[in-house]
């Protein structure tokens, strides 16, 4: 016999280490470990045999062996180091060496790591989302004595350079309001990128989260994005860094908030003179901008899922002016992004209010304030995202002020996927195709009843069908009640035979189950179980959508009755 | 094609009233989904008739009755709707109604056979299961006869004064009837060499068929004189032991053909068609008891068949009513299959001088008379003819208007079609 | 006071002392001020007002400070470093910052400052003024004095302060210039001096200008400038490459999370409180939707932190495996059988029914397929004629139930064996008024047997009763469970059981003869079964079957099914292959070619199957179960050896009956030619299933 193998050479125990070895191995705290992993973005990975315990966390030893050729590992120790001086200096109440010590702490960089991370530029825009919602969040949060003024400085400038970009390029191409925030969907080389931000109010921080961690994700990601904007602006031939100035990143505190309102009012105008400013100065190079953006487009159309690739801007040629009361920000980021014009309330706005040739006006109010202009449209901010999510303008109507607005529908949802489609998105779908009886349907419908939604207009054409269907079910009852009962007779007769037929025929494969060995059958069933429960929930969503109607429609009816 | 689509067509009919065959080449469009009663009123607008006569039409497309929808018919019958469509208009019959009487019998009936005599009345001859052989006129009983220890299988009237009966027991035999309906046997027959257990038995012209479980037919000649037949029987060879005082007539050809045992005979002029387990139904030159042809039914078992210018119905045990046509032009030889019975259909039966109708009994227990032109639809029926869950057994037509059905219930039941 | 802090210089001699004070006009002014201040406070006039304040604090005006007559004092102008330097005697001059003028030290005063400096008297005198050295303490030294001339390296330049100065040089590339020439300068003059200017770096007293903190950690370069393709990497690199899993990308919201979602999204109340009661980790949504009516009422949503922060944990601490989604189609599982349709003909509805007048244990049907015999517990053997199922005769055999009935296989005998009480009975069926004349002859002839069948052989197992050409009856010792003919007519085997064990018992009608060759196989017999073309018995125990030669008498084969508790077996027509029904719920198919396991195990029933039956003729079998099913399969048996048989299930039928919402079926007998099957149970129904359509 050979000899016996040694152990921990080969196999699990070779390929995988558990976090005590680990850390042993780099010489680190486990707070210095995390840090580590984080920025080098190293994760735990599963063994096929945990051989140390199923407790532990396993990672790979190839991992670890990479970090410990890490240059940051040193800085680390240093930093380190440096505490535990400080620490001393302290004790010891030596305040110069404190001062100095403090005056030249140790840092690093950590661009090289962004480099191995993501060796490609795609490989980075592939990876974006994270990064964006972390930073798009940290910009709306207090400062703090862990969260240093100047990193929310940082993220507000970086959130601030890349929708800008996003707005230039106009390569925006979904928005969707939800409960938790806005989350905004472009598409860059090629690549669609999702990230979202939250309503802008001041977050309260909770205590129970580690702002460790997220700062340091966030260092990370500072970095990342700053690579990606340069590298954004720079290969699009537009100035970097764009000219905003510092404070601007203040800007677009909650505009809810009336005293900070002003300076978002003002920021905004510089953003958007800086930017007509740009426009101007290479306004050709952005167009062929847009052309290969176009392309994009179209590749990803063929390459990703058929979303993408739009063809024009939605909002071209348009001036819309933007009330207070309204998520500003939000919106002149949108609305310029599918190019309209903006202009709000406030002093800095390009466009006044009576600016001439506006087009829409976006209120979110109960009312129209003051008097009614005829020569333009009045909507509520949905009518902006539902617009851009379904890239065409709809019709006003259905957004009027003081209207019950329509669902807003996600954009994210693939309907076969889904298996249930909204009875709203069907009816955008047809308005898609553009069958042109919808918009004066719904003119129509908003005009004579204000609280008549697009369901009821959408009742109104079903109520239709669902009138000559019964009228023809009925004559064909009248068909068959003139059968002589022979005929039914004979009728089930051959039915019995039919269901034995068909019940034969669908019983056929359920017998051939039999014939699985266990092991499939029980994944048969697994599976099977999954589908039913997807289905489960959509008869769900379709009986309450049901019963909803036929609530509605008695309302309607009643109503009707007590009008006639 | 659906409800929506329309239909143009052209009346004929042969109805030779100057009144009603006025609509004949009428042609016009009409909706797929009209059924019969929509085309009976365009029919009546055609023809201008008013309330006192209610007129009632049937329409046959291309030989099918009208039922359901127009377009489905068409859709069926597989023409387009663009070429015009032929529809023979003709008066509907009166929905048959039928008065029954029962005339009741101890034991199950396996067999019946009837015989019109001058004076229109019928004289109903059945076989039991305990062996019994009698004789019904005017709904009663006026002879019974145990002719045997085991069930009369098969009873035929070769004329007002001859029987044939066949019975469980393996025997044939003929009886002579007296004008008081005594019976006195002339005849046993056994088919020697083969298993004999007669299951059915069938007069022609001078011929008695027989069927035997083991699939073979054996046919008596009966042209000869009786004294012929009598010296044949008195130069039959000794009985075997067993068998005592039985005159044995040999049978003059044995026809080997099917496989299972076969369960019904039916003479057409100088044709024999038999039917059989095995599930085929074979048809027989009865001079020189040559096979002609041989319609399989897919291993259906054939309880019963019947023949009527060489269109067999055969009853079969999934209780399917199949409509097999004989006649050597014939492209497609099963006609049609109908469901029939909700289990084993145990008889059927043509109606005489009603070329398109057929009746049938089954295990359900239901006596129905079909006609076999209309795809859906039976002209009449009896559910539970015999009783809860009793079967119906045997049927026999006397003439075009009683139709006598024996059963599980030990009832023959009369019906009388008015 | 800054003066008197660790690291402030100590300046040993007066020369070396200017050159400091010059190096730190740059950077350290306020400590040598400082200095400076302490030694003006003995003059006596003082121009600057401003008192005793750090004087950089005018460092933003032309003046430092106000006179005695309050006029601004204006900052004169100073000579550039350069000029200072190059200035001679620039080493002797002194800049008084705070009443800004410089001061050139005489010779004496000079004296007087090194004086003080070295802890002297000022004046110079003549006494007193050497120092005496004690050459020799005063008390006696037992070992002679060092050698005290001075070690060389006292007045050579140090080495390893040198290296310090080059490192510290090369390490300060941001100095300014003027402090990186005068260090050159005083590196040339002497490199003693340097160590204090080193010190003084150490100190941090001499800082390198603060790095610019406008962009913080934001870079304003391409990392992927250079080539973007992956440069050649090293094997590890690769290896992790391929082992790199990247983070899934977080779900994309729904339209349930929309401000204004569907109003069929919305929760129900009750689903809302069991949202708001479940724990945060067993909700299915960590929101719930609610339907805001215009845009401006929408709140802030309170967690959007934590989740944020949840994502982070995720990115870093869940682990990551690679689980590779199957893609198949779960109707591809099925395996493809031929359909039922083609398999055709099979039976698969129920065409009649009858009612027998007691319940039925055993049926069976007979080989010419007219009657079929149903063994009843009050000890009647009844005789249905099919296809009505006509009860054409019933027989009393026995006072005890008939447990098991068997006719004999030959087709023109109506012949039967049934088993009641400790006897098998062998009944003629033509004696109760079935079948012809000549079933009857042929009956009563197998029913007699040879003539010898008076002297009983000896050896006899089972003492012979008979009743002329009625009936046999055999009596055994035990309790008589299953009966089984051989196709030749003559042998039938049975199986009786007791509470001690069972016997297996050959019986040869012919000569009256039985005889229990099996001792120890026969012991846990259950059932027994007669190989169809070739002398061989099966005899199934408990859990195997036994399969002997019994010409040979030997064991030819066990099989092993695997099973508890063996029901019923069955033996196919080509007598290959065997299918044996389980009490466990299961159904083994046997290739006796194949193996002594099972060919195939089907389990088609929820309850144990009672029995299992080949057809005859055609390529079926049935079985039936507890659980209220009859299975019709398809079985296929091949002749060439390579194909193995082909199983299909056909059809399972229960609930199609009419009559009973619950079809109960314990036995089942196949039709010998066609495709008709018989049930029946203790419910006193028979049932005929034909192929409809």
């Amino acid at each position: 016999m050979g000899r016996e193998k040694k152990k921990g050479v080969s196999g699990n125990a070779a390929n995988y280490i558990t976090r005590a070895k680990a850390l042993r191995k780099l010489q680190l705290s486990l707070a210095d470990f995390r840090r580590l992993c984080i920025l080098k973005g190293i994760y735990p990975r599963e063994p096929k045999k945990k051989f140390d315990g199923v407790t532990k966390t396993y990672y790979l030893t190839k991992d670890i062996q990479f970090l410990l050729h890490e240059p940051l590992l040193g800085k680390i120790r240093e930093i380190r180091a440096y505490r535990q001086k400080i620490k001393r200096a302290r004790a010891k109440k030596e305040q110069g060496t404190l001062k100095t010590l403090l005056r030249n702490k140790p840092t690093y960089k950590i661009d090289h790591i962004v480099r191995e991370r993501y060796p490609t530029f795609s490989d980075a825009l592939r990876d974006m989302d994270d990064a964006l919602s972390l930073v798009h969040m940290f910009q709306h949060l207090p400062s703090e004595k862990s969260i240093k003024p100047h990193r929310i400085q940082n993220c507000e400038r970086l959130a601030k350079e890349f929708q800008n970009y996003v707005a230039t390029t106009g390569s925006l191409d979904k928005v969707f309001v939800s409960v938790k925030g806005i989350y905004y969907s472009a598409r860059i080389g090629g690549e669609r990128t999702v990230w979202v931000e939250p309503h802008r109010f001041t977050q309260e921080l909770p205590t129970d989260v580690d702002y460790r961690v997220m700062l340091t994700f966030l260092e990370f990601y500072e970095c990342l994005l700053s690579f990606v904007n340069y590298r954004l602006y720079t290969t699009n031939g537009m100035p970097y860094p764009p000219k905003m100035d510092r404070t601007e990143g203040k800007v677009d505190q909650p505009d809810v908030e009336a005293g900070r309102a002003k300076h978002v009012q003002e920021n905004i105008a510089e953003i958007l003179k800086k930017q007509e400013a740009d426009e101007d100065d290479e306004d050709n190079s952005e167009n062929d901008d847009e052309e290969e953006l176009k392309m994009e487009g179209e590749v990803t159309q063929q390459s990703n899922d058929g979303t993408g690739g739009k063809e024009i801007l939605v909002f071209s040629g348009l001036k819309v002016f933007l009330g207070r009361e309204t998520p500003v920000s939000a919106l002149v980021f949108v609305l310029r992004a599918q190019g309209a014009k903006v202009g709000w309330d406030g002093e800095n706005s390009p466009l006044s209010s009576d600016e001439p040739g506006l087009t829409h006006w976006v209120i979110d109010r109960p009312a129209i304030p003051g008097k009614r202009r005829m020569d333009l449209e009045y909507v509520q901010p949905q009518w902006v995202f539902d617009s851009v999510n379904n890239s065409t303008l709809l019709p006003t109507a259905i957004y009027g002020i003081g209207v019950t607005l329509p669902p807003h529908l996600s954009p994210f949802v693939d309907d076969e996927a889904e298996g249930y489609v909204p009875k709203y998105k069907a009816y955008l779908q047809r308005l898609r195709e553009g069958d042109s009886e919808l918009f004066k349907e719904s003119a129509v419908a908003v005009n004579d009843d204000s609280d008549e939604d697009v369901d009821d207009l959408e009742n109104a054409d079903e109520n239709s069908e669902a009138e000559e269907e019964e009228s023809e079910n009925e004559d064909g009852s009248g068909g068959s009640e003139d059968e002589d009962e022979d005929d039914e007779m004979e009728e089930d007769l051959s039915k019995d035979m039919a269901e034995t037929k068909e019940e034969g025929e669908k019983e056929s494969e359920e017998l051939a189950k039999l014939m699985m060995s266990r092991k499939k059958r029980n994944l048969y069933e697994r599976m099977v179980h999954g589908k039913n429960r997807k289905s489960e929930e959509v008869r769900k969503l379709e009986e309450r959508r049901e019963e909803i109607e036929t609530k509605k429609a008695k309302k309607r009816r009643t109503r009707s009755e007590t009008k006639s | 094609m659906d409800g929506s689509s329309e239909v143009r067509v052209r009346f004929t009919t042969r109805l030779e009233d100057e009144k009603l065959g006025v609509g004949s080449g009428v042609e016009l469009v009409v909706p797929g989904s009209v059924k019969r009663k929509g085309l009976n009123e365009i029919m009546i607008q055609i023809l201008g008739l008013g309330e006192g006569d209610q007129a009632n039409f049937e329409f046959l497309v291309h030989g099918a009755l009208l039922r359901g929808e127009l377009g489905k018919l068409c859709v069926q019958k597989g023409f387009s709707v663009e070429k015009t469509v032929e529809v023979e208009y003709s008066l509907r019959g009166k929905p048959v109604r039928a008065e029954e009487e029962a005339i009741d019998l101890d034991d199950w009936v396996c067999c019946v056979d009837s015989l019109k005599t001058e004076d229109g009345g019928c004289i109903f001859a059945c076989g039991t299961y305990s062996g019994n052989l009698k004789i019904i006129e005017g709904g009663a009983v006026v002879s019974e006869t145990r002719i045997s220890e085991r069930a009369v299988k098969s009873v035929n009237w070769t004329s007002r004064s001859r029987l044939v009966a066949a019975g469980a027991d393996g025997f044939l035999r003929s009886f002579e009837v007296t004008k008081s309906f005594k019976l006195r046997q002339v005849l046993i027959g056994s088919c020697a060499g083969v298993e004999p257990f007669e299951s059915t038995v069938s007069v022609g012209k001078d011929r008695i068929a027989g069927g035997t479980s083991t699939g073979s037919l054996v046919i008596f000649e009966t042209s000869r004189e009786s004294n012929e037949l009598l010296s044949e029987i008195r130069n039959v060879k000794r009985p075997r032991a067993s068998y005592e005082d039985v005159i044995r007539a040999v049978p003059s050809r044995v026809l080997e053909g099917h496989s299972l045992s076969v369960t019904s005979l039916a003479y057409d002029n100088d044709k024999l068609f038999s039917g059989s387990w095995d599930g085929t139904v074979i048809e027989w030159e009865a001079e020189t008891a040559q096979r002609i042809r041989t319609i399989p039914t897919t291993m259906k078992a054939v309880t019963s068949v019947s023949v009527s210018s060489q269109l067999v119905a055969a009853s079969c045990t999934d209780g399917a009513l199949r409509i097999l046509d004989f006649r050597a032009d014939s492209s497609t030889p099963v006609v049609s299959v109908r469901r029939a019975h909700r289990a084993v259909a145990n008889s059927t039966k043509w109606r005489p001088d009603h070329e398109h109708e057929v009746a049938s009994t089954g295990s359900d227990s239901a006596v129905r008379v079909w006609d076999i032109r209309a795809k859906l639809g039976v002209m009449f029926k009896r559910t539970q003819a015999h009783g809860e869950d009793g079967r119906g057994l045997c049927l026999s037509w006397c003439g075009g208007s009683k139709l006598a059905s024996g059963g599980s219930d030990g009832v023959l039941r009369v019906f009388t079609f008015v | 006071m800054e003066g008197d802090e660790p690291g402030s210089p100590v300046v040993s001699d007066d020369e070396a002392d200017s050159d400091l004070e010059k190096v730190e006009f740059e950077e350290v002014g306020d400590e040598i001020d400082g200095l400076i201040e302490e030694d003006d406070s003995s003059s006596d006039e003082e121009k600057n007002t401003i008192g005793d304040i750090p004087i950089r604090w005018y460092d933003g005006y032309d003046h430092i400070g106000y006179n005695r007559e309050g006029k601004q004092i204006i900052r004169g102008k100073r000579k550039s470093p350069l000029e200072e330097i190059l200035d001679p005697n620039a080493w002797r001059r002194v800049y008084d910052e705070r009443n800004d003028e410089e001061l050139v030290l005489t010779d004496k005063e000079l004296d007087v400052v090194s004086r003080i400096r070295a802890g002297q008297y000022t004046g110079r005198t003549t006494e007193g003024d050497e120092e005496i050295v004690p050459w020799t303490s005063s008390k006696i030294e037992i070992h002679p004095l060092p050698e005290p001339t001075e070690p060389k390296r006292r007045f050579t330049p140090s080495k390893h302060e040198a290296a310090k100065v080059e490192k510290c040089i090369e390490s300060w590339p941001a100095y300014t210039w003027t402090v990186a020439f005068s260090l050159l300068l005083i590196f040339l003059r002497n490199v003693i001096q340097v160590v204090k200017i080193v010190r003084a770096i150490r100190a941090g007293l001499i800082v390198k200008p603060a790095k610019a903190e406008k962009y913080g950690n934001l870079y304003s370069f391409d990392v992927w400038e250079e080539k973007e393709d992956d440069e050649e990497k090293s094997k590890t690199e690769q290896a992790r490459d391929l082992m790199r899993i990247h983070a899934p990308k977080e779900p994309l919201p729904g339209h349930a999370e929309s401000y204004n979602p569907p109003a069929e999204y919305l929760p129900t109340e009750q689903e809302r409180k069991e949202w708001e009661e479940a724990e945060p980790e067993d909700r299915k949504t960590n929101f719930l939707p609610t339907k805001y009516d215009s845009l401006r009422k929408v709140p802030a949503y309170p967690t959007f932190i934590r989740e944020r922060f949840e994502r982070c944990l995720d990115l870093y601490t869940a682990v990551r495996v690679r689980k590779e989604k199957l893609r198949i189609n779960p109707e591809d599982l099925i395996p493809k059988l031929p359909s039922p349709e083609e398999l055709k003909p099979f039976p698969n509805y129920v065409s009649c029914s009858a009612t027998c007048k007691s319940p039925v244990l055993s049926i069976s049907m007979h080989p010419a397929g007219q009657f079929l015999a149903a063994a009843c517990d009050d000890g009647f053997v009844r005789f249905f004629e099919v296809p009505v199922l006509k009860c054409v005769a019933e027989w009393q055999l026995h006072e005890e139930a008939i447990v098991n009935v068997d006719w004999c296989p030959k087709p023109n005998v109506l012949v039967f064996a049934a088993c009641a009480g400790p006897s098998v009975i062998i009944g003629n069926a033509c004696s109760e008024g079935l079948g012809t004349e000549a079933n009857a002859i042929d009956s009563r002839a197998l029913l007699a047997g040879d003539e010898i069948g008076d002297n009983v052989s000896q050896g006899n197992e089972g003492e012979w009763t008979e009743e002329e050409d009625k009936s046999v009856e055999i009596k055994l010792k035990r309790r008589a469970r299953n009966v089984a003919w051989h196709h030749g007519g003559d042998y039938l085997a049975s199986v009786a059981r007791d509470t001690t064990g069972s016997s297996v018992a050959i019986h040869r009608l012919s000569k009256r003869q039985s005889q229990v060759p099996f001792k120890k196989s026969g012991a846990s017999a259950q059932v027994v079964s007669f190989h169809p073309s070739r002398p061989f018995i099966f005899i199934a125990s408990k859990q195997h079957i036994r399969v002997y030669n019994l010409q040979k008498q030997v064991l030819v084969k066990k099989l092993l099914p695997g099973a508890r508790w063996i029901s019923s077996l069955s033996v196919h027509p080509s007598g290959d292959h065997l299918l044996v029904a389980t009490y466990d719920m299961k159904l083994c198919w046997f290739d006796l070619d194949l193996s002594n396991l099972p060919y195939k195990i089907l389990r088609n029933h929820d309850e144990a199957i009672r029995e299992a039956r080949f057809h005859p003729k055609l390529p079926l079998f049935a079985d039936c179960s507890d659980d209220g099913t009859v299975l019709v399969s398809h079985g296929m048996v091949y002749n060439d050896l390579l194909q193995n048989a082909l199983i299909v299930p056909l059809k399972r039928i229960d609930k199609n009956l009419a009559e009973t919402p619950k079809l109960r079926a314990t036995t089942l007998a196949w039709h010998p030619s066609l495709p008709w099957l018989f049930t029946s149970s203790g419910d006193k129904k028979i049932y005929l299933f034909t192929n409809v359509n």
